[in-house]
């Protein structure tokens, strides 16, 4: 069985402003501490790019916080993932759109 | 001459206002126009227009004859024809509806005219009802509206959250309100194909996204998401930090002793309840014996052998004594602990708590249930020799804590869900408050005068009444030349004043001034010449002798024809047939005469009088 990563911030944000994202994971396995990397795969140079680890707890569930996402471009939108950051770890990636506004 | 005088003044009164009969109402189904009434001629008439929008804006009022030979109305423009006439029109209250309404100069008698009327008017009720729809999506990132994340040294996250200045947040989302709205209003003029009519006017657009964010009170409603944007964070940092003491736990797990000098234990389902046995309380029933001696392989496979051997043996009670006595003894070396995992249903070599899949497996227990495994330990203790019962406590007291940073990590994650459904929730009664403020009847008002909508031009004909005399008194002087046929010469001119009437072939307008009169050149004509006949109002004379009527009548006759000048003032020529005496005044017999005669007449119509238009 393998989970699930899902990106959890507003679709909107202010360019240059730093916000929070949280990758939240379900369905890993517990006491597991996966790598979940958060890259830019779209939008406005230089795209952002971190890694965290999560803990599991026993039901599976898992966030790993990135404190100081930035984008830039106002007007465009950029496209945020969430994959695992380490090969063996069966979780599903997640993107989300996400406008950048002035 | 005093009851004329009397109607004249009448007249004179009621010029220059429309009274209550003198209005029309035109009634717009469909698209199409169409009046009530046959227009009144001669008077001002109000022109009612109920529109079935609710808040039409202004209207334009465009008044123009039918062409002669026409069927349709055709708008030949202001230089093309006589009485085109446009109007501005009054916005009025009708009830719960408004109309329209213009006060028309006077229309020519038995004309048919075309009116055409254009209006805007603001957004109509289905068009606020999608408007509402398009602002309840609007896009405010309420978190970074609200609040803002900064560094804060003194706190153990990596940023703080902070609330913005009130003014602040109220510029943000009046900011996103404004986009939207603009947004919206465009997007309801693609929905509607308009290519006419104003475009949305920046300032009210403005002014309504202004009175709407401050209908949406955003430092209120900022301050209690902001609240719950705590809860949340501190929600997320309480998981954070849980898990990453269950995983202090569970890495303090994995430095302990993982083996002790005492035999295993085995866990049996009793009434579907796992209980913990130790192997000299199992090792006699020698039905358990092939799954118990499962679960002795991990932590030693020599007793696991000899389980087996016994269940082979059946029992065998030299056999039983044998692994009995060697159960009473202390294991001769360290052995592996063992624990058997409910939710794995197998038993876990401790040292193998490594692996993820056996920590998660002893984590799931720990955190639902963790007695089964703490009363494992407790028995593993007993059976433990006395120096290594400390190996045992300190596992108990490693799972205890575990087991404890498990279920606080779980119950934290719920925690933070719940936290994170409060803010969701306070964000979606934010959208839902913006949604039903554009639907309150202050914001639709603004919202309905945000943009003008053209509504297609109305165009209704309709001909006015015939409400005019054909024939009409005149009072006026002539000049005679009279022509004494007997002698065959001209006498003395006349100067006289004569009273008569003047018969027309129509009924005449008395109000539109005889230049701008339109129809049928025959109609025109009609409206302009009369055939008149009177009497003169003094007896003139010849040789100082008044002449008298044909046969010697006592008034003299006339007949004439005339010409209306304007209105009210004509021209006649006409003939004078009369007798006159001869000049030896012996002779009685009477001469025949006759007078040519031109003249000035004032020609009132009675009806005009009478109707209010005389001087209009």
């Amino acid at each position: 069985m393998s989970g699930q990563l899902k990106i959890a911030t507003q679709s909107i944000h202010r360019a240059e402003q730093p916000f929070r994202v949280r990758v939240e994971i379900t369905g890993a396995r517990p006491g597991e501490q996966p790598r979940v990397r958060l890259s830019q795969s779209d939008g406005v140079q230089p795209f952002y790019r971190a890694a965290a680890t999560a803990d599991i707890d026993a039901n599976g569930e898992g966030i790993a916080v990135f404190d100081d996402v930035v984008l830039h471009g106002p007007g465009h939108a950029a496209i945020l993932v969430a994959e695992p950051d380490e090969p063996g770890v069966l979780l599903r990636s997640d993107q989300l759109r996400v406008e950048v506004v002035p | 001459m005093s009851t004329r005088r009397v109607l004249v003044l009448i007249g004179l009164c009621g010029a220059g206002t429309a009274r209550a009969d003198d209005a029309a109402t035109l009634v717009i189904d469909g698209g199409q126009g169409s009046f009530d009434r046959v227009l009144p001629a001669g008077v001002p008439v109000k022109i009612l227009v109920p529109v079935p929008q609710a808040d039409p804006s202004r209207g334009k009022l465009t008044l123009y004859p039918m062409l002669p030979g026409s069927k349709a109305c055709a708008d030949p423009g202001p230089d093309r024809t006589r009485q085109w006439h446009e109007y501005g029109m009054a916005v009025t209250a009708l009830g719960d509806t408004r109309q329209l309404e213009a006060t028309i100069s006077p229309l020519q008698i038995a004309t048919t005219y075309c009116i055409t009327v254009r209006y805007e008017h603001g957004l109509s009720g289905d068009q606020l009802a999608t408007l509402a729809d398009l602002m309840g999506a609007t896009p405010i990132d309420w978190e970074a509206s609200c609040t803002s994340l900064v560094i804060d040294p003194d706190h153990a996250a990596p940023r703080r959250r902070v609330d913005r200045e009130p003014a602040q947040q109220i510029a943000v989302v009046r900011e996103a309100v404004l986009k939207q709205l603009t947004g919206s209003l465009h997007k309801l003029r693609e929905l509607r194909a308009a290519s006419d009519g104003a475009p949305p006017d920046p300032a009210r657009v403005a002014e309504a996204a202004a009175t709407l964010t401050e209908l949406l009170d955003v430092p209120a409603r900022c301050s209690a998401l902001a609240a719950r944007l705590g809860d949340e964070d501190r929600a997320l940092d309480e998981q954070q930090r849980a898990t990453a003491r269950q995983a202090q736990a569970a890495a303090a797990v994995k430095t302990l002793p993982t083996e002790l000098r005492a035999w295993p234990i085995a866990v049996v389902l009793t009434d579907n309840a796992p209980a913990v046995k130790t192997l000299l309380e199992l090792v006699s029933q020698s039905a358990s014996l092939p799954a118990i001696a499962a679960q002795v392989e991990l932590a030693d496979p020599e007793l696991a052998s000899d389980l087996r051997d016994l269940a082979a043996a059946s029992g065998d009670p030299a056999r039983l004594a044998a692994v009995m006595a060697k159960l009473r003894a202390p294991p001769p070396r360290p052995i592996p602990l063992v624990l058997f995992v409910p939710s794995l249903s197998r038993s876990v070599r401790v040292a193998d708590l490594g692996r993820a899949g056996e920590l998660g497996g002893l984590l799931v227990d720990l955190a639902k249930t963790r007695g089964p495994l703490l009363r494992q330990l407790a028995v593993v203790r007993q059976g433990a020799i006395a120096v290594d019962r400390p190996i045992a406590e300190r596992w108990s007291a490693a799972l205890t804590g575990l087991a404890d940073q498990a279920e606080f990590a779980v119950a934290a994650r719920a925690h933070y869900t719940e936290t994170k459904q409060a803010r969701a929730d306070a964000e979606e009664a934010n959208r839902k408050a913006l949604k039903d403020l554009v639907r309150t009847e202050t914001m639709k008002g603004q919202l309905r005068r945000s943009e003008a909508v053209s509504e297609a031009p109305v165009t209704a004909s309709r001909e006015t009444d015939d409400k005019a005399s054909w024939i009409a008194p005149a009072v006026g002087v002539m000049v005679a030349a009279p022509y004494l046929a007997a002698e065959r010469r001209f006498a003395d001119p006349w100067l006289t004043p004569y009273l008569g009437a003047s018969v027309y072939f129509t009924r005449v307008d008395r109000v539109i001034d005889v230049d701008d009169l339109v129809g049928p050149s025959w109609r025109l004509f009609r409206q302009r010449n009369s055939v008149s006949v009177g009497l003169l109002l003094s007896t003139p004379s010849v040789r100082g002798k008044a002449v008298s009527g044909p046969w010697q009548a006592d008034v003299v006759p006339f007949l004439g024809i005339g010409h209306r000048f304007t209105q009210y003032l004509r021209g006649d020529l006409g003939a004078i047939l009369f007798q006159y005496n001869d000049r030896i005044p012996v002779i009685t017999q009477p001469h025949w005469g006759v007078a040519g005669w031109a003249g000035v007449s004032l020609d009132a119509d009675v009806w005009a009088v009478v109707g209010g238009k005389l001087g209009r």
